[in-house]
């Protein structure tokens, strides 16, 4: 990028002043309070706008320093500049807020967006903090700002090698990041089904147990009713057997004892017949009665007894039924409580699904560590490539008197004098601007590769002495396209005239 | 004599727990299991064999019954079963649980047993399992008696837990037919003569292709074995080409469309393949309801060469990542290469 011309229409002290610039030196020369810093401001002004703070603060603001008096005055600038050979006019209005720009493209007559980042694109798509971190560098401020650092890492972290696309660190984290999370959503989701699941084995397991536990109570009532039945039975049984016995020979005793009975009524008949004495009648009646009682009494008191022991018997027997069927439905749950508990293992070892996820989970933890990791590396590879540019700069700043510079992991800069390693306080003022210039120059080779920027400096080699300056120069009018130095002094123009450097000199 | 020879049934599984299907599998397991028993009385079988893990687990009273009744209603067939690994005999011996139809043997002792049948002129050897793990390879260079009549030999195992069996096992060891169990793909030890049956009814989803039970003639000649499938279901997989073109629509045509074509009955499991463009991403929660689809694995990358990115993106942080990632060669590493990789793309901005 070329700039061609400024008209400061109305920008802080100066009204319709027009400035034609050139490719090459353009030095800028003006006493004290001439109005250089009120250029300088307005150059990056018109790039970027002016932003205004909030507050107490806003009344010192770059914004209000450079607000023309009055009230109603215009606020506002015009820039041409060239960018790959197409020439643009750049205009904005800093009395709005947000201070608009109108991007005009006058070669294609065309009207371009500044809201859709053309120009940004034409700036090569650097920020704010890059642009005055590298190429504009204001007054007693070659130091670069903390803001340079961080973007710096940022940059070198995600360092673009070739191709077309631009590395997003931060978003490529975020992405395996919300990756992660779904497949912890899934983990997780996985994690209450399967517990859902054992909870319901372990459900049907504690009812099985209480079932068993019932079926156990059942059985030890079952076996102590079975005991005292079976205890009577065998009382019954002996009583029976007893009974037999006695049966057998009761039985001579009732045959015999029939037989007397209708013998005796055989008798009183024949006794009625025989008319026997009524004594005697009445006697063999009352024997008949007796015998016939006894006969009666004694079968009844047997069926007796023999019922009572077939109904203990038939107790004791469906007891004892019983007891098989809980037996039988015992052994069936032990069956079942075992498969159960078989099912419950193996469900707890089935953890398929749960390791397939987690699987992902480990593979996208790791692919977060390596992308650490290669971002690191890649910052100590891309922060040699900053070594090796600041080295390469400062060695031409300096026309080869220091060489090396070192830079630490945070960014703190050494500078090497081949005996020892000099932080920049230890080194004279005038060796520290040269090596934060070199910084700058580095920087601006890493950060702003898609289109050269000028190089504004504004009073930057007041410290510097004449060789210095002169080496500088040489190195800085070699290495850019266009340069726009403000000067308070004529040192430099007479530097630039004994080098034979050709320039162009602009006086305010 | 003609024979059948079944195992690995596994009464009571549930497969796929959890899934649509799962008690319509348990059914047909049972299903299945009948129309063998009833095919082999159809076709007046002598013999079936039953080469352990009839039950899936220790069989219940109600499951014996049925099993019993089923064996009853083929008098004319001998039924001689050993138990496996999964059915192991524990607690009361077989023979005591119920009342066994007079057509069914069970070898149900842990040491080699045999049992003869005069009228078929065959014998069965067999033992059944005690344990979950019988580790000694008890099958080795077992010999029959001697070869007056047919010799058969019921076994179960075949892995380094369950009775490890080797390709010679049954070398030369006299046995006119080996009926194994256990390893649930059919598949042919020795031809006609040493056989896997495989599970009747396929039962987990690695168990892909047909199932069914093995059917043999025992001859003077010698054994002749076929396999006849008859599992109602299969597991299936389908393998989907993705190209760049794909989106989640097409995507879930094509599988509906492959289901279609194998059948709806079966179950499948699908793997996506090759290379997806950017920004697109499959939804499988979206996949699953288009059919009996067990399992969903995104194999799909997006679409880039490794080696291209790493001379496309020379001396950026992508080339250094996948660098760092090639160190390794094992999935873990290759899925989070690719995760990384995917990212860096995603975020990248594209540079005029």
């Amino acid at each position: 990028m070329i700039l061609n011309k400024l008209l400061l229409k109305s920008f802080g002290k100066f009204q319709n002043r027009e400035i034609v610039l050139k490719e090459g030196i353009n030095v800028v020369y003006g006493e004290n309070e001439s109005g250089k810093s009120t250029m300088h401001t307005f150059l990056r002004a018109m790039f970027f706008g002016l932003r205004r703070m909030r507050g107490k603060a806003s009344r010192t603001d770059t914004y209000t320093r450079y607000k023309p008096w009055g009230e109603n005055a215009r606020y506002e600038g015009i820039l041409w500049f060239t960018c790959g050979e197409k020439r643009f006019r750049l205009e904005r209005d800093f009395s709005v807020p947000q201070s608009p720009a109108t991007l005009f493209c006058e070669t294609d007559g065309e009207l371009l967006s500044v809201a859709d980042g053309d120009l940004d694109m034409l700036l090569g798509n650097i920020s704010e903090t890059v642009f005055q971190n590298t190429v504009f560098v204001p007054q007693a401020k070659s130091r670069t700002e903390e803001g340079l650092y961080t973007e710096l890492r940022d940059y070198l972290a995600d360092f673009q090698g070739t191709g077309d696309i631009r590395f997003n660190l931060e978003g490529a984290e975020e992405i395996l990041k919300g990756r992660k999370k779904f497949w912890e959503q899934k983990e997780k989701e996985e994690q209450q089904k399967k517990e859902q699941e054992e909870t319901r084995i372990r459900y049907k397991i504690q009812h099985e147990q209480a079932e068993m536990e019932n079926l156990e109570e059942n059985l030890k009532s079952l076996e102590k009713n079975s005991g005292m039945l079976k205890g009577q039975t065998a009382k019954l049984e002996r009583a029976e057997r007893e009974a037999e016995k006695q049966k057998k020979s009761s039985r001579r005793f009732q045959t015999i004892w029939r037989i007397w009975t209708v013998f005796l009524a055989v008798i009183a008949m024949l006794g009625i017949g025989n008319r026997i004495s009524f004594a005697v009648m009445a006697f063999l009646l009352c024997l008949l009665l007796a015998a016939g009682a006894g006969l009666w009494f004694y079968e009844k008191r047997q069926t007796f007894t023999e019922d009572a022991g077939r109904e203990d018997a038939e107790n004791y027997a469906r007891i004892r039924e019983r007891q098989k069927v809980l037996l039988e439905s015992q052994r069936e749950r032990v069956t079942r409580l075992e498969n159960l508990e078989e099912e419950y293992r193996e469900l707890r070892r089935n953890n398929e699904a749960l390791l397939r996820i987690r699987k992902e989970i480990r593979s996208i933890t790791l692919a977060m560590q390596k992308l650490q990791e290669a971002a690191k590396r890649m910052q100590g590879f891309t922060g040699g490539i900053l070594t090796r540019k600041m080295s390469e700069a400062i060695s031409g700043i300096t026309g080869g008197k220091y060489r090396q510079v070192v830079l630490d992991k945070n960014f703190q800069i050494y500078l090497d004098t081949e005996e020892t390693c000099l932080e920049l306080h230890q080194v004279s003022y005038g060796t520290a601007e040269q090596v934060y210039l070199s910084l700058r120059m580095a920087c601006r080779e890493i950060l702003c590769r898609e289109e050269e920027l000028p190089l504004v400096l504004d009073e930057t080699f007041a410290m510097y002495d004449r060789r210095r300056l002169l080496e500088t120069l040489k190195y800085i009018s070699q290495r850019n396209s266009q340069v726009i130095l403000f000067s308070c002094n004529k040192r430099e123009i007479e530097i630039l005239e004994e080098a034979g450097i050709a320039f162009h000199c602009i006086e305010l | 004599m003609k024979f059948f020879h079944i195992a690995d049934v596994h009464l009571g599984a549930e497969p796929d727990k959890g899934y649509g299907w799962s008690a319509d599998r348990s059914r047909e397991i049972w299903e299945s299991f009948r129309y063998a028993v009833q095919q082999a009385g159809r076709e007046h079988a002598g013999l079936f064999l039953v080469a352990g893990d009839l039950f899936h687990r220790q069989p219940l009273a109600g499951e014996l019954k049925e099993v019993n009744a089923l064996f009853a209603s083929i008098p004319d067939t001998k039924v001689v079963l050993i138990a496996g690994n999964h059915d192991y005999i524990k607690g009361k011996p077989m023979k005591e649980r119920i009342q066994w139809a007079p057509n069914v043997f069970w070898l149900e002792n842990e040491e080699m047993e045999v049992v003869e049948f005069a009228d078929l002129g065959v014998r069965v050897y067999g033992f059944s399992y005690h344990s979950r793990e019988i580790r000694e390879p008890r099958y080795e260079q077992l010999r029959p008696k001697d070869n007056v009549c047919k010799n058969i030999l019921l076994a179960h195992g075949g892995d380094e837990k369950h009775v490890p069996i080797s390709r010679d096992t049954f070398l030369g060891t006299k046995f006119d037919y080996v009926a194994l169990g256990h390893i649930h793909k059919p598949q042919i030890l020795e031809k006609d003569r040493a056989v896997y049956a495989g599970s009747l009814e396929p039962l987990d989803k690695n168990e892909t292709g047909p199932h069914g039970y093995m059917k043999g003639e025992l001859t003077s000649q010698g054994t002749s074995i076929t396999f006849v499938p008859c599992a109602r279901r299969e597991y299936k997989r389908i393998k989907i080409q993705v190209k760049e073109q794909t989106t989640q629509f097409s995507l879930e045509d094509t599988l509906e469309k492959a289901i279609q074509e194998r059948g709806v009955q079966h179950l499948y499991c699908v793997t996506l393949e090759g290379n997806r463009a950017f920004g697109t991403e499959f939804l499988p929660d979206r996949l699953y309801p288009l059919g009996n689809v067990r399992e969903i694995q995104d194999n799909t990358r997006l679409a880039y060469s490794v080696d291209t990115l790493k001379e496309k993106y020379k001396g950026s942080i992508l080339e250094t990542y996948i660098r760092l990632l090639e160190e390794e060669d094992t999935e873990e590493w290759k899925k989070a290469l690719g995760y990384g990789v995917e990212a860096l793309l995603e975020s990248g901005e594209e540079m005029p």
